[in-house]
């Protein structure tokens, strides 16, 4: 998402998450099969985790200081 | 009185916190309909408001927590000033080699005060039936000297000599986060009140490894040794953090991975080990905490609980300790080896891949403490296999020991003799380890004195004469002067035959099945026990000589040299004790620090620009 | 000596430190926080399972969306807190900072409320259920627990940091107290994104599972 401003660039990962969120609990309703469950789960939540990771909490910062 | 104002404001806030934690818990308490008093309740959130209370009075609020109200704050490194003489010692003060020294101090303290009590369990042990202590004062004496002791070999090295000597070795003006290094010290105190405390509060009766369900039903001193060990985890867990953070990023120019000295990498992997498994202890204690006061049902069989769990959280931390306790150790002994030989440390490569396998194993062999606890049978194999891999790393920090001896110029100060005999030490340690680490002998062996010999072999073979290898190695640095060699090698040699002795014998009544923290044996193992208890009584007396030499050199010693030793690593090149900042110019660093002889290598250190009248540069290719 | 040109005029130590090396050590030690925290969550994580299995007892599903969603929110208003800053737009950091203590506060006051309703205790089986998995009202009442104290904290922090802001300090340039308190608070909300399927979805919304 280059072009977009920082603002929109949170805005449409929050719209993500939220999507994500939603469809991970219907995902659970709905889905008997244990193993599928918990590895749609697991998958789930890992990649909820590199949006925030990665955008909201800027870990590349660590290794390369962003420019002003 | 600058000292007495700190340690009176950080009493006394402390204790009045103490109180209102004592009086908000017990509101709360009525508030949600229950009695207002719970002695480990209401202590427990009486502990924690004290706690805060006691850090903010001995300086962290001038110096920090106004911050966080966006008010002024005291210089921190006011406190620094060497005007005030021995009384920097008793402040908060965020200099690393203050915090070092008090660190040491302490430490050194907590390890006669610990000591001492083995004397104690050595006199009961020495012939069968009960004769001087009951069973219960036993058992709080067993599980003081346990948890101090353990407490001295995870913090005495890792925040005495290490505060002291790595920033210092790696060319910083100090550690990454200096106020947070000052909490991490000033944590302490309370640990060591609350734990010297707990005989009054109704003795210990877990040991120091507090396994349930004992530790939630007993009506022992048990939240409070709860709640100290959770606080000291947390300064161990700061204190790791703040020394991989300085090694990452304190480091001087042309100070590179390559070039680190032996004993910053040891504790660079030492810090690693503290920031990603001390809270396993921490939860373990949690866990044992909120069965105690919120009765709740982590390890309660008949609510579903397992007290397995425990074992395995706690266990998951207490391994990797082990090796928070040996690595330094093993870093100290090459270091000091390393420049003891004059000749390039061998192996060095080899060395530090060692260090990172033991980071990369320690993690994944917590099981085989369990072994005979009731785990299933699958977990025996893969947890038995790869105890056995950490001989590897091992066994390549032995080649590069051994290879740097081999052919060298030793040179046999005191330094060097503790150096080697942790070699001598751990070698047998190690041997003895591998018995317990195979199921079979293990089920044999577990809980006996076998496994108490061992690992003191292991701990107080390896690190504890690392220590004193380190303290007699920094001592020129650390006070400025020079301690009496001869009171030195009587001590090394005194503490290595005692040593020996005491715990060499001590196998043998536990392979005759000589149960550990019991109070009693059978008659027939008399006269071992009887061998080992005197020997043991020499091994304590032989600290007295190093205390009278510690304390009479540190005030009357000869005055040190800035390099006594002709080393060529970053902490020799500078005067003896340093500069509150350090260097005076800053370091650049070009050459290993090893390179003792080899034609044509660069001095590990140059300063830019050149100093003039600093000491000698950092060339030293020979002595 | 191409060391020395190229190294020379570079300061060294903590008490020198340029602001820019300053701000990626403070960033690189409050990530390893993060990281030696989340092992304090994960044991308590892996604790569930080793204990339950997959097991779970019946919780309000609809509330777990709701406050799951509401922490979502509060991170988003703390993302936006943080751009704010670095675009310089004071005014909209602090009405963010403010939105996102507010969501806090919901979060925390939810989680109070499904304690209250909860159909499980620690201390007994209720009507109708296994005794051997009571230990589940220990595991939640823990779990969320230890997380809100996390949340408690971190509105705390956000508090603070409002207050600092309103009084004039931080700026475009340096206001590394608001972004580490809001790193924190998506940390906060990071936990919860584990711990919200193994407390609520991982037995399939109903109970008795696994």
């Amino acid at each position: 998402m280059p072009a977009m401003g920082a603002f929109q660039k949170g805005y449409v990962v929050a719209i993500v998450l939220a999507v994500m969120t939603i469809l991970e609990y219907l995902f659970a309703v709905h889905v008997d099969d244990l193993q599928v469950r918990f590895l749609g789960l697991a998958i789930t939540a890992l990649a909820k985790v590199y949006f925030i990771a990665y955008y909201f909490m800027h870990i590349y910062r660590c290794w390369r200081e962003e420019a002003h | 009185m600058y000292a007495a104002t700190t340690i009176g404001g950080g009493l006394g806030t402390g204790l009045l916190s103490f109180y209102l934690g004592l009086g908000v818990a017990a509101l709360l308490r009525s508030l949600f309909g229950f009695d207002a008093w719970d002695r480990d309740f209401n202590a427990s959130i009486g502990y924690i408001f004290g706690l805060i209370g006691w850090l903010m009075g001995v300086g962290m609020w001038g110096t920090w927590g106004r911050e966080w109200f966006g008010a002024k704050i005291k210089d921190p490194h006011a406190n620094s000033r060497k005007e005030l003489g021995w009384q920097r010692y008793f402040m908060f003060n965020v200099d690393h080699k203050v915090i070092g020294v008090q660190y040491l101090v302490t430490f050194l303290v907590v390890f006669i005060l610990a000591g001492a009590m083995a004397m104690v369990i050595r006199l009961e042990l020495m012939d069968s039936g009960r004769d001087f202590v009951s069973n219960k004062t036993y058992n709080t004496v067993l599980g003081m000297h346990g948890i101090m002791m353990v407490a001295v070999a995870v913090a005495a090295v890792v925040g005495g000599l290490g505060n002291y000597a790595v920033p210092l070795m790696i060319g910083a003006d100090d550690m990454a986060f200096p106020r947070m290094n000052a909490l991490s010290y000033w944590l302490v105190p309370p640990v060591a009140v609350t734990l010297l405390l707990s005989p009054f509060l109704g003795g210990l009766e877990t040991g120091w490894t507090a396994y349930p369900p004992l530790s939630v039903l007993t009506q022992s001193a048990q939240t409070f040794w709860n709640l100290a060990i959770i606080t000291f985890g947390l300064s161990s867990i700061l204190g790791g953090l703040n020394f991989v953070v300085t090694v990452m990023f304190m480091r001087a120019p042309g100070m590179t991975w390559g070039r680190l000295p032996m004993f910053v990498w040891s504790m660079f992997v030492t810090a690693w080990l503290a920031l990603l498994y001390t809270q396993g202890f921490a939860v373990a204690l949690i866990m044992v905490t909120l069965d105690r006061i919120a009765g709740m049902g982590f390890f309660d069989a008949a609510r579903g609980g397992d007290p397995l769990l425990y074992q395995h959280v706690f266990w998951f931390y207490s391994h990797p300790a082990v090796y928070i306790m040996i690595l330094p150790g093993f870093g100290i002994a090459l270091e000091v080896i390393g420049h003891f030989s004059r000749k390039p440390l061998f192996a060095y490569r080899y060395a530090v891949g060692a260090f990172l396998g033991i980071l990369g194993l320690s993690g994944v062999v917590w099981a085989h403490h369990m072994f005979t606890a009731g785990i299933p049978n699958y977990l025996h194999g893969p947890f038995l296999v790869a105890t056995e891999l950490i001989s590897i790393p091992t066994g390549l920090i032995f080649l590069s020991a051994l290879g740097t001896i081999w052919m060298g110029k030793l040179w046999l100060r005191t330094p060097m003799l503790f150096a080697l005999a942790v070699i001598f030490n751990f070698a047998c340690g190690g041997v003895t380890g591998i018995f317990l680490a195979d199921v079979p002998t293990d089920i044999h062996l577990q809980d006996t004195y076998f496994v108490v010999a061992h690992f003191h072999y292991t701990i107080v073979g390896g690190e504890i004469f690392g220590l004193f290898a380190g303290i007699y190695y920094w001592f020129p640095k650390i006070t400025g002067r020079m301690y009496n060699e001869k009171l030195a090698k009587l001590h090394f040699w005194w503490m290595f035959i005692g040593f020996n002795v005491t715990f060499f014998i001590m196998h043998w009544p536990g392979i005759e099945g000589m149960n550990r923290r019991i109070a009693d044996y059978p008659q027939s193992l008399e006269t071992a026990n009887l061998i080992v208890s005197l020997s043991a009584f020499m091994l304590g007396a032989s600290f007295l000589v190093f205390i009278y030499n510690f304390v009479n050199s540190w005030v009357r010693g000869p005055a040190a040299e800035a390099n006594p030793w002709g080393a060529r690593t970053l902490e020799w090149q500078t005067s003896s004790p340093p500069p509150v900042e350090n260097f005076l110019q800053p370091p650049v660093i070009a050459g290993h620090p090893y390179d003792y002889g080899v034609p044509g290598a660069a001095p590990h250190v140059t300063f830019y620009p050149p100093a003039v009248g600093s000491p000698a540069g950092g060339g030293g290719g020979g002595q | 000596m191409a060391v020395i040109a190229a190294h020379g005029a570079q300061t060294h130590g903590a008490g020198h430190m340029s602001p820019a090396k300053r701000l990626q050590v403070n960033r690189v030690g409050l990530w390893l926080f993060f990281f030696s925290e989340s092992i304090i969550f994960g044991l308590l994580f892996t604790s569930r399972f080793f204990l339950l299995g997959t097991h779970q007892e019946h919780v309000d599903q609809f509330l777990g969306l709701v406050i799951t969603i509401v922490l979502l929110a509060s991170s988003v208003t703390a993302y936006t807190a943080e751009t704010a800053m670095e675009k310089g737009n004071r005014k909209l950091a602090a009405w963010s900072l403010f939105a996102t203590i507010l969501l806090g506060v919901v979060f925390a006051i939810g989680v109070g409320f499904e304690w209250s309703v909860a159909e499980f205790g620690i201390k007994t089986a209720v009507e109708g259920q296994d005794p051997h998995n009571v230990v589940w009202g220990t595991v939640f009442f823990s779990m969320t627990g230890l997380h809100a104290a996390h949340v408690v904290s971190g509105v705390l922090m956000l508090g603070l940091a409002l207050m600092m802001l309103l009084r004039g300090h931080f700026s475009k340039d340096s206001h590394w107290g608001i972004s580490s308190t809001i790193m924190y608070w998506h940390f906060v909300d990071v936990v919860w994104v584990f711990y919200y399927p193994a407390l609520y979805l991982v037995a399939g919304g109903g109970t008795h599972t696994g």
